[in-house]
């Protein structure tokens, strides 16, 4: 194959490349300018859940399996970043993907045995995975116990990350995710998702393997959750599990999060879900003095998204678009298109 | 005329109750089968086993030389199998487009993770399937529909769609679960033309379940009564018209042969 020789043919050939650039370098720089206390409130926090957000997405709005237990996943994540870096001493950069690789093997290993749970009870099978995952946690002297797990700032070679620079690292990965899980959704990959999600038996007649993408789907997003919990780990840079089952970092209130980004960003949309991550950190970070007041305000979003723009905040331009247009359309006298 | 579908003994059962009872079906390579009966008979259920969607006690199923139950469902449409359902089941959030894609699911689709790092392999098996899916959706004159939502479209063309993205999947037989169902009689003469159409350009078989005996009698070769989980009859429309046991069971007086010769 000929190379293209004018370094611009590729902005030809790929229209999103240019903006996807611009976004990736106004989101750089936004270290430089930034506080650690505004890193570690919103940026960090917000950069990682849009990865989780990506991998829950395609399982939620691509196959239509709601999972409420995948604070469960992140945690795994968070803690085998935590013991392997302070106990092994492994470097964040090993660290990261090898837990993505434990979370992966969870999934696997839980959806094998739930893929013909359908509905609520495949959401109630999670659900009790979540909370067993936060016990078993919570209870084990190798979780870090009442002290919690302490882990070093990350390093890289000669250079130490702090909270803030570490966006940097969540940035990069994050990007990647957005590449990789944009295009299995755009894709052959993703369709069989959608196709298992809208009539599982028309799916299989065309020859979808039920089980195999259903696995898939459900692994694709505990690996993006373990991962997002390894982020987690490194620049929080505190693991506690005690009491975790109802703490909002490992419990079901952070499952139930996790959620709310997925559905308020925009259901089955993939910059939707970057979206919703964001959203829901930002919340969560302008009201952190009133915790309660930032889960009834995206407890509402869910339910204004549900009933009244199933197209998230990703939906919201069209939305706005169609409701203009009608209007426009009535006060020129015109019938509605 | 070889089988391009052969059903021999086939039972089924849901715990108690007998849905099919040592049922033999076959249907020449080339042809048109057809298979009624009344309501709760078991043609659904005689489908549902030929896709693996149901696990019969015991019979044998073959298509050609493939022995059915062996396979699973997803193995299917590589030995050339497709059908198409009374409810359509179309993916109704996804175009017309996406929907054929989906037939085309197993012919050249590119691996998950030459999909997820969009690999030239990729982008070469998705513009092979989408020219594939854009030739269906031509012979099928739904070229204007491609970007269509599939649920936004009338129940006529909804079965058309179901119809493209079965014919996607490059099938030798198609098996199809009352495609006039629900049509207008225009729309199901035209139903009708284009499935003769499509059999004799694809040189496909055809297995198909209807109420309307119109249809059922006028495209049919060989015709197959159910019962009660039974067969009752098989043969030529001709025959099973004149079968007094038909008659009784499910066609009535109105489309026997026997009848009409004794109103003249």
């Amino acid at each position: 194959m000929k190379r293209a020789k004018n370094p611009w043919a590729w902005f030809r050939r790929c229209p999103w490349l240019l903006p996807a650039l611009a976004a990736l370098v106004t989101l750089a720089c936004l270290p430089l300018i930034s506080t650690t206390s505004f890193a570690v409130g919103f940026l960090d926090p917000a950069g990682t859940y849009a990865i989780l957000a990506l991998g829950l997405n395609l399982l939620i709005g691509g196959t239509g399996q709601f999972s409420l237990g995948h604070a469960g996943f992140f945690a795994i994540g968070a803690f085998t970043a935590g013991i392997l870096s302070t106990n092994y001493g492994w470097p964040f950069w090993v660290v990261i993907p090898v837990a993505g690789v434990v979370a992966g093997l969870f999934g696997a290993a839980l959806g094998l045995p739930t893929l013909r749970l359908i509905g609520p009870y495949f959401s109630m099978a999670t659900l009790g995975f979540g909370l067993l995952t936060a016990e078993v946690l919570g209870a084990a002297s190798w979780a870090g116990g009442r002290t919690g797990i302490t882990l070093n700032y990350p390093q890289l070679g000669a250079y130490t990350f702090d909270e803030v620079s570490f966006f940097w690292v969540i940035l990069g990965v994050a990007a990647v995710t957005l590449f990789l899980v944009w295009n299995l959704r755009h894709g052959a990959t993703g369709r069989a998702f959608v196709a298992l999600r809208e009539s599982d038996f028309a799916a299989r007649a065309c020859g979808i393997h039920l089980a195999r993408y259903r696995v898939l789907a459900f692994t694709i997003s505990a690996v993006l959750a373990g991962i997002a919990g390894s982020l987690f780990a490194n620049w929080n840079g505190f693991l506690d599990a005690s009491e975790s089952a109802t703490s909002s970092t490992f419990g079901l209130p952070a499952s139930v999060a996790f959620v709310a980004m997925v559905v308020v960003g925009g259901l089955d949309s993939t910059l939707g879900s970057i979206l919703g991550a964001v959203f829901i950190t930002a919340v969560q970070y302008w009201l952190q003095d009133r915790p309660e007041l930032a889960e009834m305000l995206y407890g509402a979003s869910i339910v204004i998204v549900l009933l009244g723009a199933k197209g998230g905040l990703a939906g919201l331009p069209a939305m706005v678009y169609t409701a203009w247009r009608n209007l426009r359309a009535r006060g020129t006298g015109e019938a509605r298109a | 005329m070889p089988e391009a579908l052969t059903v021999r003994d086939l039972s089924l059962s849901f715990g108690g109750i007998v849905a099919l009872e040592s049922v033999d079906l076959s249907v020449d390579a080339g042809a048109i089968g057809g298979l009624i009966g009344p309501n709760g008979a078991g043609k659904t259920s005689l489908l549902n086993c030929i896709c693996r969607f149901y696990q019969p006690q015991g019979g044998s199923i073959r298509l050609g030389a493939v022995d059915v139950l062996r396979c699973a469902p997803h193995q299917l449409t590589g030995h050339g199998l497709a059908r198409t359902f009374q409810h359509t089941e179309l993916f109704r959030a996804m175009t017309v487009l996406g929907n054929v894609l989906v037939g085309a699911h197993t012919r050249g689709r590119p691996s998950v993770f030459a999909d997820a790092l969009r690999l030239p392999a990729a982008r070469r098996a998705s513009a092979a399937q989408a020219s594939l899916a854009r030739g269906v959706l031509e012979r099928l004159d739904l070229t204007a529909l491609a970007d269509v939502r599939a649920g936004a479209l009338p129940l006529g063309l909804q079965k058309r769609v179901g119809l493209a993205r079965a014919i996607a999947s490059r099938p030798n037989l198609i098996l199809l679960d009352e495609p006039a169902a629900g049509l207008n009689p225009s729309e199901k003469r035209e139903m009708a033309a284009l499935l003769l159409r499509l059999r004799d350009e694809l040189a496909l078989t055809l297995l198909l379940i209807d109420h309307d005996m119109d249809l059922v009698m006028g495209l049919c070769d060989q015709v197959t009564v159910l019962d009660f989980g039974r067969r009752i009859a098989s043969g030529p429309p001709k025959t099973i018209q004149r079968d007094p046991r038909v008659i009784a069971a499910y066609l009535g007086a109105q489309y026997s042969a026997v009848s009409s010769e004794k109103g003249q």
